[in-house]
C-alpha cells in the first residue's frame, strides 16, 4: 500500500490535556519515518463521549466540526484507537439519512489511522532497540482489538523494541472496565473490572504498561495510583521515540 | 420471569452481587470454560465466519416479514395434524397452555429448559391453575428446587457450586450427604424418571421452527428434551415467533451455529425434530402436538431499529464472554434474559420504565459482537438504547457547542490542565459532583504534568530535515488462497476416519465388525453389563437381522422388551431394561452422530431409557452430515427425527462433564461391513 507522505496529526483531547509528550513522540517518530507532519490548529475532540451516550445532536456537532477540519487532509493519524474507531466506524452511521454526507464521512474514516496501525500500513517493519528496556506489558484495549481490528501489530513492535523485557499480559483481550460513562454510572462493577485488570498487570511484574488508547491508560493509571503503585503508563509512541533517541546517541 | 412493577435498579443489584465472591467464582469458572470450549472448536472451523454471515442473512429474511413465515409454518403444522395457537402476550400463552391441560384433566407436566417459558412466567401460571410442573433439565431442576430463577440462559445453575447442590438435594430430596457430582446426577435421574412416566404433558421451547415443514427442533444434552417430546401423551412447544427459519435445508447450518457458539459442540447430544403428532401405526410419541407461537412484543421489535435482536439463537455466547456478566452473574439483571442479549432484550420487551439502567450495563467492549452466532450488533444496541430520542439536555448541548469551537476548546483544555494540577480543588470536586465522586471511589483524578503544552511546543517545532531513520518497506497484498472444500468431496474411507475421530471424541465406543461376529460380541456385552433385560425394537432392520439378535438374546436367557404394535412400549418394562439395541438407519461423519426416524414399529426410546445403548449400522449408510441426510431422504419428514451424538451428558454442576443423565451413560456403535441394506 502506498500512503501519502504528508500526515495530519489528530492529537485528541486526552493527549492534549494529560499526555502532551505522546503528541511530541508521534511527531518525532513520523518524521523519523520520512513523513512531513502538520497540526491543524482548529482541531478539537472527536466527541466520543456523546456517541457513547447516544446524544446524537451533540455527536453530530462534533462530527461536522471534525469533517470541516480534516476533510482536506491526505491522511489523519491519532494516538488513540477509540478516537479512530469513532471517526471511522461511528461517524458515518450518524448521517445514514443523508447519502452525500454519509459518503464524505466514509471517505474521511478510510484515511484516518491509529498511530501504530499507520506505521504498520506504511511498511515500517524494523524498529531500533530501546536503549534501556525494563519489564513492560501491553493491554490490547477493546477498541484496538474490536474497534479497528488491530491484532498482533503492537506486540510485534514491542518485541522488537524490548526483546524479552516485553511480557504478555494474561487475559489481555478483556476490557479494563472504563467504558467512558460506564465508569461513573456503575462505579462498583467498573471498579471490579479495573481490579481484575490491575491484578493481571501486577502479576506480570512489569514496570511499564503500554497501550494504544489513552483513555484506558488514564483509567488504569488512576486505579494503580489509588493503590499506591508506581507504574509507568506509556503510549507505544513514547517507547518508540525513546528508542530513536537512543539510536541517535 | 415477568419483571416486577418496581423499577429495576441495576447499580444496586450489581454492586451487591459483586460482593458474593463464591457466586462470582462459580460463574467465572463455568462461563470461562464454555468460552474456551467455543474457541477450541471455532478455531478449527475456518468456514465459521462465513456461516455467521449466512446465519445473519437468513435471519434478516425472516425478521423482515415475520407474518409470512408464521403463516407458512402454521399451515404445515396443521397439515401434519398439529395445532398452532397464537399468543399475543405472556398472559395469553399461559391461558392457552393451562386450558389445554384443564380440558384433558392433566395435573402433572414435565418441562425441558425453555427461556421463553421463563419470559412468560409459565410455571407460576400453571401452578395457579393446579398443574404441577417439574423442570427436567438438571440445571433448571436445581434452580426450581432452590426456589430461584436461572442465572444463565444455557447453564441455569451456573451460580451454584457442587456443595450448594449437595446440600439442596439432601434437604429437599433426602439424598445421601456424601454424593459426588456423578452421584448427584444419578440421584436426579431416578427422581425425574418417575416424573416423565407420570406426566400428562411435556412442555418444551423450540430452538428453531421450520416454516416449510412445520418442524420444531430442540437441542438438549441430557435427553430430557427427547423425553418431553416423546413420552407424555400431549406435547406443547412454546416458541417465540422469532425462532422461525425458512427451510429444513437451513436447519443443519443453524444447528451448527447454535451448538458451536454455545458450548463448542459440533452437535448437542440430542437433536429432536418434531413434525406433527404420532402417526397411524407408530408405537410411540404424543397423540397431540401443540405449538404456542408467542409474540409478546416481538412484532414491535421487528419494526424497530433493534430488529436484529430477534435473530438471537439464545446460545449464551455473549454471556460467556461479557466482563460485566462475569463480574455480577445473572441474577443482578433480574430478568429471564441476563447478560448482553438480556440487557437489550429486557429493555425492548418490558421497556425502560421496568429496566431503566440495563442499556448502561455495558462497557461497549464489543466482545459479545465478535462471538455472536448471528452477528447482532449488541454493543451498538446498548449504545442506541441510551438517551433514546436525544438527551435534550441544554448542558450537554452547550458543552458540545464549546467543544466544537476551536477557541473555546483551547481555553477549556488550558483551564482543565490548570485545574488538574490544583490539588485542593480535586478534594472539593467530589463533594459537588457525583460523577467525580464515583470516579474517585477506586481511582484518583488524573494529574496534568508540568510539561510544555503540545500547542506551545508545536509553534517552536522545526523538523530536522534528516534522512529517514525508520525504513519503509513497500507492502504487497498477498492473494488469499481459496480453502479446499471438505466434506462434500471426501471419499468413504476419509468419511469413516472422520466419523471415528468425531464420534470417538464424544465417547462413542466404535467397533467395525461383521454379522458373523454379532453373537460373540453381544454375549460379551451382556456379561460385562450384567444384563437381564434388553429393549429391542424390531422394525426397520435389514436382512431380518433383528431375528438374529433376538435369537442370540433368547440363547443368553435375556428378557426382551419390544414395541411391535400400536399399544407401544410397556413403559415400566422399558424403564427397567439395562440395554437398548437399535438399528440406526444412517450415521453422520461431521458430527459423529446417529440418526433415528420415527416410523411404524420404530421404538426410538430404546436408544434413550436404558443405561447402555448399542446401535448397529451398515457401513454403507454413512453420510457426511445432516444436510446430506436431508438430501438423501427427499420425502416428507417423519413425525420425530432424532440425531444422537454420544451419551447423554450434562455440565450443569460446576461445568463437570457427567454422562448418563436421562439417557445412556454408554453408547456403543457396531458398524457392519457385510450388511446389505438393499438400497
Amino acid at each position: 500500500m502506498s500512503l501519502p507522505n504528508h500526515v495530519s496529526l489528530f492529537l485528541t483531547c486526552s493527549a492534549e490535556t494529560l499526555y502532551p509528550d505522546v503528541g511530541r513522540a508521534c511527531v518525532k517518530v513520523l518524521e523519523a519515518a520520512g513523513f512531513t507532519v502538520e497540526f491543524r490548529q482548529e482541531q478539537t475532540c472527536c466527541g466520543q463521549k456523546w456517541l457513547n451516550t447516544n446524544e446524537t445532536r451533540e455527536a453530530k456537532l462534533m462530527a461536522r466540526h471534525f469533517l470541516q477540519v480534516f476533510e482536506s487532509a491526505e491522511v489523519i493519524v491519532a494516538p488513540s484507537s477509540s478516537c479512530v474507531d469513532t471517526v471511522r466506524n461511528q461517524y458515518p452511521d450518524l448521517f445514514s439519512d443523508d447519502p452525500g454526507l454519509h459518503a464524505r464521512f466514509v471517505a474521511l474514516g478510510e484515511k484516518t489511522y491509529e498511530f501504530c496501525e499507520f506505521l504498520d500500513k506504511a511498511g515500517i517493519r524494523e524498529l531500533p532497540v530501546h536503549p534501556n528496556p525494563v519489564p513492560t506489558t501491553y493491554h490490547s484495549t477493546c477498541r484496538t482489538l474490536r474497534g479497528i481490528g488491530l491484532r498482533g501489530v503492537a506486540e510485534n513492535y514491542l518485541q522488537q523494541l524490548l526483546g524479552d523485557r516485553f511480557i504478555e499480559l494474561p487475559e489481555s483481550e478483556t476490557c479494563c472496565g472504563f467504558g467512558g460513562t460506564f465508569s461513573v454510572k456503575l462505579p462498583e462493577v467498573s471498579g471490579q473490572l479495573l481490579q481484575d485488570k490491575l491484578d493481571n498487570i501486577f502479576s506480570t511484574g512489569a514496570e511499564v504498561v503500554t497501550a494504544l488508547d489513552l483513555s484506558c491508560m488514564t483509567h488504569l493509571s488512576a486505579g494503580a495510583k489509588k493503590q499506591g503503585r508506581t507504574l509507568r503508563f506509556a503510549h507505544l509512541a513514547e517507547l518508540l521515540a525513546e528508542a530513536l533517541d537512543g539510536a541517535e546517541q | 420471569m415477568k419483571p416486577t412493577a418496581t423499577r429495576h435498579n441495576f447499580r444496586a443489584a450489581s454492586s451487591s452481587a459483586i460482593q458474593n465472591k463464591r457466586v462470582q467464582k462459580a460463574v467465572r469458572n463455568t462461563a470461562g470454560l464454555l468460552a474456551r470450549m467455543r474457541a477450541t472448536t471455532v478455531n478449527t472451523k475456518p468456514e465459521f465466519e462465513e456461516l455467521r454471515n449466512w446465519g445473519r442473512n437468513r435471519k434478516l429474511l425472516v425478521s423482515e416479514n415475520l407474518e409470512k413465515w408464521v403463516a407458512q409454518f402454521k399451515a404445515q403444522v396443521e397439515q401434519q395434524g398439529g395445532v398452532v395457537h397464537r399468543a399475543k402476550d405472556a398472559a395469553e400463552a399461559g391461558r392457552i397452555i393451562s386450558e389445554i391441560a384443564r380440558e384433558r384433566g392433566i395435573t402433572a407436566a414435565v418441562k425441558s429448559k425453555s427461556m421463553t417459558s421463563e419470559e412468560v412466567g409459565l410455571n407460576d401460571i400453571l401452578q395457579d391453575a393446579g398443574i404441577t410442573v417439574t423442570e427436567t433439565d438438571l440445571g433448571e431442576f436445581i434452580v426450581q428446587l432452590a426456589g430461584e430463577h436461572p442465572s444463565h440462559i444455557l447453564a441455569p445453575a451456573i451460580h451454584r457450586n457442587q456443595d450448594d447442590v449437595r446440600k439442596l438435594f439432601t434437604e429437599k430430596l433426602g439424598a445421601p450427604a456424601d454424593l459426588d457430582v456423578e452421584g448427584l446426577v444419578r440421584f436426579a435421574r431416578k427422581v425425574l424418571r418417575h416424573k416423565f412416566l407420570e406426566a400428562g404433558m411435556g412442555i418444551t421451547g423450540g430452538n428453531f421452527a421450520v416454516a416449510d415443514t412445520g418442524t420444531v427442533a430442540i437441542v438438549t444434552n441430557e435427553g430430557n428434551g427427547r423425553m418431553c417430546t416423546t413420552v407424555p401423551p400431549v406435547h406443547v412447544a412454546l416458541v417465540g415467533i422469532e425462532k422461525l427459519i425458512p427451510s429444513i435445508k437451513d436447519l443443519p447450518d443453524f444447528l451448527s451455529l447454535l451448538t458451536c457458539s454455545a458450548t463448542g459442540q459440533r452437535a448437542s447430544s440430542y437433536i429432536s425434530m418434531t413434525t406433527g403428532p404420532r402417526r397411524t401405526n407408530e408405537t410411540e410419541g404424543p397423540e397431540e402436538f401443540h405449538v404456542v407461537l408467542l409474540d409478546n412484543g416481538r412484532s414491535s421489535i421487528a419494526a424497530s431499529p433493534w430488529r436484529e435482536m430477534l435473530h438471537c439463537l439464545h446460545c449464551g455466547s455473549c454471556l460467556n464472554h461479557c466482563p460485566v456478566y462475569h463480574a455480577v452473574g445473572g441474577h443482578a439483571y433480574e430478568s429471564s434474559y441476563p447478560g448482553p442479549m438480556g440487557s437489550v432484550l429486557s429493555t425492548l420487551l418490558w421497556g425502560k420504565q421496568s429496566y431503566p439502567e440495563l442499556a448502561n450495563a455495558c462497557t461497549l467492549c464489543g466482545r459479545c459482537v465478535d462471538v455472536c452466532a448471528v452477528k447482532i450488533p449488541l454493543a451498538n444496541y446498548h449504545r442506541t438504547l441510551r438517551h433514546q430520542g436525544g438527551s435534550n439536555s441544554q448542558t450537554s448541548y452547550l458543552a458540545a457547542r464549546l467543544a466544537s469551537h476551536p477557541g473555546a476548546y483551547r481555553r477549556g483544555i488550558h483551564a482543565l490542565r490548570r485545574m488538574l494540577r490544583t490539588q485542593p480543588l480535586t478534594k472539593v470536586l467530589p463533594k459537588i459532583n457525583k460523577s467525580v465522586a464515583n470516579w474517585q471511589s477506586c481511582r484518583v483524578l488524573p494529574v496534568a504534568g508540568e510539561e510544555q503544552p503540545f500547542r506551545d511546543w508545536w509553534h517552536q517545532h522545526q523538523p530536522k530535515g534528516q534522512a529517514p531513520k525508520l525504513k519503509r518497506v513497500e507492502t504487497k497484498e498477498v492473494p488469499s488462497v481459496p480453502e479446499d472444500k471438505k466434506a462434500g468431496t471426501a471419499d468413504r474411507e476419509e468419511l469413516l476416519a472422520l466419523y471415528r475421530q468425531r464420534a470417538g471424541a464424544l465417547g462413542v465406543e466404535i467397533v467395525e465388525t461383521s454379522v458373523a461376529e454379532l453373537s460373540g460380541l453381544i454375549g460379551n456385552l451382556l456379561k460385562d453389563e450384567s444384563v437381564s433385560s434388553v429393549a429391542l425394537p424390531r422394525a426397520g432392520w435389514p436382512q431380518k437381522l433383528d431375528e438374529r439378535v433376538a435369537e442370540i438374546l433368547a440363547g443368553a436367557d435375556c428378557q426382551t422388551v419390544s414395541c411391535e404394535d400400536e399399544t407401544g412400549w410397556n413403559m415400566a418394562a422399558l424403564a427397567n431394561a439395562q440395554l437398548g439395541i437399535t438399528y440406526s438407519s444412517a450415521f453422520l461423519a461431521e458430527t459423529g452422530s446417529l440418526i433415528y426416524p420415527a416410523g411404524a414399529g420404530n421404538g426410538t426410546l430404546a436408544s434413550l431409557l436404558p443405561e447402555v445403548h448399542l446401535a448397529i449400522s451398515a457401513s454403507s449408510t454413512l453420510l457426511s452430515d445432516l444436510n446430506a441426510y436431508f438430501k438423501n431422504e427427499a420425502g416428507p419428514l417423519p413425525s420425530r427425527l432424532t440425531q444422537i451424538a454420544g451419551p447423554s451428558r450434562t455440565g450443569d454442576i460446576e461445568g463437570t462433564m457427567t454422562v448418563g443423565v436421562h439417557g445412556p451413560r454408554r453408547v456403543i456403535h457396531w458398524i457392519l461391513s457385510d450388511l446389505d441394506t438393499g438400497q
